[in-house]
């Protein structure tokens, strides 16, 4: 989930872009609630923040329990504002020990912010964002000192986290836990409405989709509205060209949708292997198929063989979303070459080739599934590792691999027909040797003939 | 070694009986037993590579050279590792077991997990640990089939590197193109090639001096085309013929190859796939390299032979070679056979469905 939350980070300030001279600010900034009165919704959340913060050396730090793009940072920093407070922002990683948190408070202040200048700032507030990130019992950082630094601190210090954590246990014993869940989609829509109106794009993208925009963020402020952004973005930078091509503005709506899709792809979560497999046989596009496969994570197979796995699950499944044998052999030619390219891959460790690993999967998938409804309903079936069961009698395989040295292919290939043979023919001295150098018994003697007639 | 008891029954199989103990023994293959024999007297071994097809020699060279360099010794200072061997259950969850070390254990390694591939760990790794005790001071490995071992070819060098003043590796593989080059690169490379015809002529006819049967030049033609130069195999053979009472003739040959070779399996695969039963043909796929232990390489070349021999149109049999063919160079850089399992049963499938055979 942090994983996640970082590549999120990244991408808002990738937004950050210039253009037409002026620098874009990304909307999640932008419009970040200032204070605690623009933050609709959470009022119960607001009180307790505040309280806290008002009693401060009652209880010495608070932890902000949510999933991410809920608003924890935005309260935290909306209730500083109204409070006249300055914010420390800290990470984990620099919550190392004592000091160097004192030496980080120290030095901000003594290079004091405008607004101490102003005389209005009556202390501060710490704040260590993502504490998820911390080492449970190590002697360096982690949770001890973080404690220490809690119970000596002179300013309130405010966490935020999450998921609950086992080894975070003796931190949300000493705060004030303050949880908050993920938003419904229907503020989440009302915010993006409020955020289109203000930038004055209203009506550019329907009701409808704004909806999907809200419901794909699972509860998600901050992707929702980079969601948005680069929607409306894109959809902008499509009509100018479309203009410059004379074409018209109604084409907009088909390629929203498009757009729309291929948005989404940043922003689901990753995939466990039967989800991701069962997203991938259901799109129709080789972009929707490409992004599932891409999304899917299998944290208990070595990175060497996620591939491998994934194509397997895929042939095995393949057979449950057509009949059309001309598509399938399509699809399984594409299969084949991507394995070549896997196997080159691996060869020469050149892993940039692995795209086209990607895209060959996808291309087989959607050559089967281009111009049907979509969709995987059945379920997903793990690869069936086949066992057959090998009627050459064990014993005696083992004992001339044993003595000879010879592979079991080798016996069985070249050698297996010729013992038969004498078995068969033979006057039985040869049989009568055979057993009592394998030292068989009944049963095994048995197994020995029967074997040697089939 | 082959340290036969006075009553192994299994003696009586010509192949077992007459193999070469000492290289001199060995017929043809004159250029690599001179540079094995100048190896040998230098004392100084470097790891090997011999790389050659099928039964063209490659164990019974790298055992004899084994043999004549270790003289005594040899039992305990030469291991034969076949990488076509599967692992046991038994030996996979001793490798798992093995490669965790505990928690409660001191030191820097303590909850990690090592990750030696299960092969290399169960079958390579408790040989060459062990200390060389013989005079040479060092011990030879000899591993067949390495191709097979695919991705753990990596984990092979690593340990060529850690172990390799203990102990001489000579790989042997029928598939030079699937040897990784950090491999190449430290191994003197072998070229092995059949036996030429006159050589197979003069070596069965020998054997058969010794064993009383005699053996004509056009049978020979025969058996140096089935066998492609294996003298062991061609033993075999004759021995069946004999075994069965029949002459030895070219006809015979053929006769006995359908009863022997044939587990009608490839007959059926074929019969499945263009059929459309291509699930029936995966299954029979696995089932064939299970019991028979083919590689899905030597599948394809025996399909493909196979699918000379059916009753089917010129033109068509043309098509299918030019499938099985082009399936067969896709595969080789990939481990994996299932993908192309696939596209093989749906491409043959699909030559029907164009064009009836």
């Amino acid at each position: 989930m942090s994983k996640s939350n970082k590549s999120r980070k990244r991408r808002n300030s990738n937004t950050t872009r210039k253009s037409g001279g002026k620098i874009d600010i990304p909307w999640v900034e932008k419009y970040r609630p200032k204070t605690l009165k623009d933050i609709i919704g959470v009022d119960a959340k607001k009180k307790q923040l505040v309280k806290f913060l008002e009693e401060f050396p009652n209880q010495r730090a608070a932890v902000l329990l949510g999933p991410p793009g809920v608003g924890k940072t935005t309260l935290v920093l909306a209730a500083a504002r109204d409070m006249k407070k300055d914010v420390i922002e800290m990470n984990a990683s620099d919550a190392r020990s004592a000091e160097s948190i004192k030496k980080k408070i120290s030095e901000s202040t003594k290079t004091r912010s405008i607004t101490d200048f102003i005389g209005s700032t009556k202390g501060k507030i710490i704040l260590i964002d993502e504490v998820d990130g911390i080492h449970g019992n190590q002697d360096r950082g982690g949770v001890p000192t973080l404690l220490e630094i809690i119970k000596d601190s002179e300013y309130p210090i405010v966490m935020t986290c999450n998921e609950w954590l086992s080894k975070l246990q003796r931190i949300y014993k000493v705060s004030e836990m303050i949880k908050f869940r993920s938003v419904h989609p229907a503020s989440i829509r009302n915010v993006l409405k409020d955020v289109l109106e203000k930038e004055g794009h209203e009506g550019i993208i329907s009701d409808e989709i704004l909806e999907k925009i809200a419901e794909s963020a699972n509860g998600d402020f901050r992707s929702a509205i980079n969601d948005l952004q680069s929607l409306v973005e894109a959809l902008l930078h499509k009509e100018r060209i479309l203009e410059k091509d004379g074409g018209a503005g109604a084409r907009i709506d088909s390629t929203t949708k498009e757009l729309l899709e291929d948005l989404n792809s940043t922003r689901d979560e990753f995939l466990s292997i039967f989800d991701g497999i069962r997203q991938a046989l259901g799109s129709t596009t080789i972009a929707g198929a490409r992004r599932a496969i891409g999304n899917i994570e299998m944290p208990n197979v070595s990175s060497n063989f996620q591939w491998d796995t994934i194509l397997q699950y895929i042939l095995e499944n393949i057979h449950k979303i057509s009949r059309d044998d001309d598509k399938i052999a399509l699809a399984m030619d594409l299969f084949s070459s991507a394995d070549q390219m896997l196997g080159f891959v691996k060869e020469t460790q050149e892993w940039s080739l692995l795209a086209y690993f990607i895209n060959f999967v996808a291309a087989g998938i959607a050559s089967i599934t281009n111009g049907s409804k979509g969709g995987f309903n059945s379920s997903v079936d793990q690869p069936k590792f086949r066992f057959f069961r090998d009627s050459s009698p064990t014993e005696l395989l083992d004992a001339i691999s044993r003595t000879f040295q010879v592979s079991h292919r080798d016996i069985k290939e070249e050698l297996f027909p010729v013992i038969k043979h004498m078995l068969i023919q033979d006057d039985g001295v040869f049989k009568k040797e055979l057993q009592e150098w394998l030292d068989l018994d009944a049963a095994g003697k048995r197994k020995i003939s029967k074997w040697a007639m089939k | 070694m082959v340290s036969f008891s006075n009553n192994n029954p299994l003696e009586r199989i010509y192949s077992l009986k007459h193999e070469p103990r000492v290289l001199e023994e060995i017929a043809g293959h004159e250029e690599s037993k001179e540079r094995l024999e100048r190896l040998i007297s230098s004392r100084s071994v470097t790891h090997l590579l011999l790389a050659g097809p099928p039964g063209s020699g490659k164990l019974t060279l790298a055992k004899c050279f084994a043999r004549d360099l270790l003289g005594t010794e040899m039992k305990a200072a030469l291991g034969i590792v076949h990488v076509s061997n599967p692992l046991t259950s038994e030996e996979r969850k001793a490798a798992k077991r093995d490669s965790y070390v505990s928690k409660t254990r001191i030191g820097s390694k303590a909850g990690l997990k090592f990750t030696w591939p299960k092969f290399i760990q169960m079958r390579v790794k408790p040989f060459v640990e062990l200390k060389a005790m013989n005079a040479l001071g060092y011990k030879i490995l000899i591993v067949t089939d390495f191709h097979l071992l695919g991705n753990d070819q990596q984990g092979f060098r690593r340990l060529m590197e850690m172990y390799g003043r203990n102990c001489r590796f000579i790989l042997l593989t029928s598939q030079i193109s699937s040897i990784i080059d950090p491999i190449i690169s430290r191994c003197q490379i072998l070229l092995i090639s059949p036996v030429s015809k006159a050589r197979f002529y003069k070596e069965v006819k020998s054997i058969g001096n010794k064993e009383d049967f005699k053996v004509n030049y056009t049978f020979i033609n025969s058996l140096y085309h089935v066998t492609r130069g294996n003298i062991g195999l061609a033993l075999n053979y004759i021995q069946m013929m004999i075994l069965r009472g029949w002459e030895l003739t070219g006809d015979k040959l053929f006769q006995l190859l359908k009863k022997v070779v044939d587990t009608s399996g490839f007959t059926r695969f074929l019969e499945l796939a263009m059929n459309g039963k291509y699930l029936d043909a995966r299954n029979l796929y696995f089932s064939i390299k299970k019991e028979a232990g083919y590689t899905f390489t030597t599948f394809l070349e025996t399909l493909h032979e196979k699918a000379l021999h059916a009753p089917i149109s010129q033109s068509f049999k043309a098509h299918i070679v030019d499938t099985i063919a082009m399936i067969n160079a896709k595969s080789l850089p990939s481990s994996s056979d299932e993908p192309h399992l696939f596209q093989l049963v749906y491409a043959l499938g699909q030559l029907v469905a164009d064009g009836s055979p």
